[in-house]
């Protein structure tokens, strides 16, 4: 589905997703961000290939690449504080033209019922786990094929990440895929059976792909993550 | 209907105002002609502003429209002038794509100069084109409006100007506009390509400067390139929007005609005694109407709202 391919991160390494909730995992500085804003065109590293079913996007700028199902959520409260809720969600709209606006809407009210009771109220005053979750539901109004979430867990208490990771179960079930990354090794084993596969990166190259289970055997894994 | 998004004050403000200038006294109609030429430049500038981009080169086509107007019934006898009003606008578009373009990826005093810069190249190229090539500096138009005319076509180009700033309170274009000004960085995430949009809005706050300027040089008969490429005309432009506010178009107006009114009356005094009264201004509405006129007219509005509500 998703394929990249011929720059420094993939270096004798293979990145494709097939679908499903991949996780991308590393410690401060691996690359995990620019990895991301790679695949989302907003940086454009010479030579790297993006290929999307098939189709090379890597020449395309960001709003094309939207356009061809990939959004990305960037980290942090990733709204605009000025404009009410339902303003944010429209902006996210602005490329999605499969669905109509109201099933776009009711998908996101049902997966976020939150979001539906402070649908006028400014984004700004939103606590910020109902400003993380308004700023994935915005991703996923554009209708996405492919998901990013730059660290969605950060900063917000266990029990708000907990709901966040919930509801990608069902946004996988809706046929879209998920591709997350996360700094701490603790959230990838909090939600062991929602992830479907792991990829570790340091110092900008990736150096494992496969299950949660496996990741604790990997020598840079303990090293960066359990000192041994 | 809300005030903010009346698409009814477009049209009926500028169409009062005409009326009303139609009974006052030939002085007090010159005046009412440069207000309205100072509210032609400025509600395009505040849709600029309300994007996040102050810009100090209102002259530039401001001065290509007045110049490009008088070269065409220069070169084509025969063209009838409104003709020439309209030929420049493409022409302006043109250059404001390419001004647009590579201004308009710039932020905050990067911009403010580069605009700026643009105005006094623009005024330069005239200057020398004039000297080199007509061989004197100025030129005179022999069949000028009359006042009236000049008050009806104003007014016609600030209901053009109103319908570009109602366009910019339409939910979408308010939305990017919005989106541009606070993160344009997550506009991008978000799928807008905000270049274009910025060029856009650009372009057609250009090329309504830019008619502004044709008219005013029909109107003038006279033109030259330091009169108007004159950077007090960016400034003056810059100091109306600022007390206008971005709210709605009321507040530019009124900002303008208060500015144009006074200049006028304080230059008989001394020349430059109205610049004490800007300063004064600026300070006064900065420290008592945070949101500019706009703001003040918009609350005035609500307390009447309300008040009819009560009854």
């Amino acid at each position: 589905m998703l394929k990249v391919t011929n720059c420094s991160f993939t270096a004798n390494f293979e990145f494709e997703i097939e679908g499903g909730i991949s996780m991308i995992i590393g410690p401060n500085g691996a690359g995990k961000t620019t990895f991301l804003k790679t695949i989302s065109g907003r940086i454009k590293p010479p030579l790297c290939k993006v290929i999307l079913d098939g189709e090379d996007i890597s020449h395309l700028p960001t709003s094309e690449i939207i356009r061809k199902g990939i959004v990305l959520v960037p980290s942090g409260k990733a709204n605009f504080p000025d404009l009410t809720v339902e303003e944010n969600l429209r902006l996210g709209m602005y490329v999605g033209k499969v669905k109509t606006k109201k099933e776009i809407f009711e998908g996101i009210y049902s997966l976020f019922p939150v979001l539906k009771e402070r649908k006028n109220q400014i984004a700004g005053t939103l606590s910020g786990g109902e400003q993380k979750m308004l700023a994935i539901a915005r991703g996923l109004a554009a209708n996405p094929k492919i998901l990013l979430l730059d660290e969605p867990s950060f900063g917000l208490a266990p029990k708000v990440i907990e709901s966040i990771y919930e509801s990608f179960k069902k946004i996988k079930d809706e046929g879209t895929s998920i591709i997350i990354s996360e700094q701490g090794i603790s959230v990838a084993l909090d939600f062991k059976d929602i992830i479907d596969q792991v990829y570790f990166i340091i110092n900008h190259k990736f150096t494992f792909k496969g299950r949660i289970d496996e990741l604790e055997k990997i020598e840079d894994v303990r090293r960066v993550y359990f000192g041994v | 209907m809300g005030f903010r998004s009346s698409l009814l004050l477009v049209f009926i403000v500028p169409f009062i105002i005409f009326l009303a200038s139609l009974f006052i006294p030939p002085s007090y109609q010159r005046v009412t002609i440069l207000f309205l030429i100072y509210a032609g430049l400025t509600l395009p500038w505040v849709v600029l502003f309300k994007m996040g981009y102050v810009s100090l080169g209102s002259a530039a086509f401001y001065g290509a429209g007045a110049y490009i107007f008088v070269y065409l019934t220069k070169l084509l006898p025969a063209l009838p002038y409104f003709l020439a009003v309209i030929l420049p606008i493409p022409i302006i578009a043109f250059i404001a794509i390419i001004v647009g373009y590579a201004t308009m990826r710039l932020r905050g005093i990067f911009f403010i100069f580069a605009t700026f810069a643009a105005a006094e190249a623009l005024r330069q190229i005239f200057l020398y084109s004039e000297i080199n090539y007509t061989g004197h500096v100025g030129k005179i138009i022999t069949e000028s409006l009359t006042t009236i005319e000049a008050l009806a076509l104003l007014s016609i180009i600030l209901v053009i100007a109103g319908l570009f700033f109602y366009l910019t309170t339409v939910p979408k274009f308010r939305i990017v506009i919005n989106c541009i000004r606070e993160d344009e960085e997550l506009a991008r995430v978000a799928g807008i390509n905000t270049l274009r949009y910025k060029i856009l809005f650009f372009t057609i706050a250009s090329v309504i400067q830019g008619l502004v300027g044709s008219i005013a040089a029909w109107y003038l008969a006279y033109i030259d390139p330091d009169l108007v490429f004159s950077s007090m005309i960016s400034i003056q432009v810059l100091v109306i929007g600022l007390l206008g506010g971005s709210g709605n178009i009321l507040g530019t107006i009124a900002a303008s005609a208060l500015l144009v009114y006074l200049s006028e009356q304080l230059i008989r005094i001394a020349s430059h005694l109205y610049l004490i009264f800007l300063g004064v201004s600026v300070i006064l509405v900065a420290k008592f109407m945070k949101k500019g006129f706009s703001g003040f007219i918009e609350g005035i509005w609500k307390i009447l709202e309300n008040r009819r509500e009560v009854r």
